[in-house]
């Protein structure tokens, strides 16, 4: 692929995640479980989309946004650490794409790609993400691991992916209307 | 630009027209407003008693409105799924109103309603 191309892929990931994870605390703040538990996390319809549509290139712009958003937590977290979350934030939806791949009938040019599977889908990449962020935060000592705590972070990412694609739904809808189709 | 660079941005197009469609057929719930129900329960009579109706008739069939509008409210119900339209086996021009799955779940779901309410009374 064209370096130019890949570049702009990545860093149009990159930016639409941080704008999706910034507004999402504006939009949502009185929706936090937690400090850090979100009842609706909008970013994963955007890791959805980008790993759908650009595989590894969408994937780092992932974990680029995610390296973004470590270094503007730098003064209250361990970089490291957030270096690491957002690595697996980049890796999980490829983990979860390929899971889909061979274990469904997700087709890698997504053809023949129903709502149902589309749906599936997301909750295959929500799960995947959950699950591998969880492993870590655990690993890490941070988070008990508790079922709850995963239940709210995979309820999150589900209703964020599916809150995406509605939006992309009547966003598709407005243009054809507005082209007159 | 070299055929890898083309098959791999023809790749990436086809994926986005696939991802385009799948999200597009998104499920969701048509809200019909009075003159398209009214439409839709007027078909409805006659599809019961296995009545086709042609598009032209359909236009004609709620005398209060005009054809314009009949004409527009038939498309908003076929861009809701709501009808179908079918092309006469021997002539291609005549074209019939049909309902769709979504229209027929429509109806069983009324229907369920109304029953409920007769219990309840």
């Amino acid at each position: 692929m064209y370096l130019q191309s890949a570049t702009l892929i990545v860093g149009s990931t990159a930016l639409f995640y941080v704008t999706l994870f910034l507004l999402n605390g504006y939009l949502f703040a009185d929706f936090f479980y937690s400090p850090g538990l979100a009842w609706v996390f909008l970013p994963s319809g955007v890791r959805l989309i980008a790993v759908l549509l650009f595989d590894k290139w969408g994937a780092l712009g992932i974990f680029l946004g995610g390296v973004m958003l470590a270094f503007q937590d730098l003064g209250q977290n361990d970089p490291e650490a957030l270096i690491v979350a957002a690595g697996i934030s980049g890796m999980a939806p490829l983990v979860a794409r390929q899971i889909c791949l061979r274990w469904t009938d997700l087709d890698a040019n997504l053809h023949a790609l129903s709502p149902t599977g589309l749906l599936r889908t997301a909750l295959i990449f929500s799960t995947t993400s959950v699950a591998l962020g969880q492993a870590w935060i655990t690993y890490r000592g941070v988070s008990d691991g508790t079922p709850s705590t995963f239940l709210v972070l995979l309820f999150g990412d589900i209703l964020g992916s599916v809150l995406v694609l509605y939006a992309a739904k009547v966003l598709l809808s407005l243009i054809t209307r507005q082209r007159g189709g | 630009m070299t055929k890898t660079k083309v098959a791999n941005f023809s790749q990436m197009y086809t994926k986005y027209l696939n991802l385009v469609q799948a999200v597009r057929s998104l499920p969701s719930f048509p809200s019909l407003d009075a003159v398209e129900s009214r439409m839709l329960n007027t078909f409805a009579a006659a599809w019961h008693e296995e009545k086709q109706i042609t598009v032209l008739e359909a236009m004609v069939m709620l005398p209060e409105i005009s054809t314009t509008t009949a004409h527009r409210r038939l498309k908003m119900l076929r861009k809701k799924g709501m009808i179908d339209l079918s092309l006469d086996a021997h002539d291609n021009r005549v074209k019939y109103v049909v309902p769709t799955k979504a229209a027929q779940q429509y109806f069983a779901q009324l229907g369920q309603c109304m029953e409920k309410a007769q219990q309840s009374t």
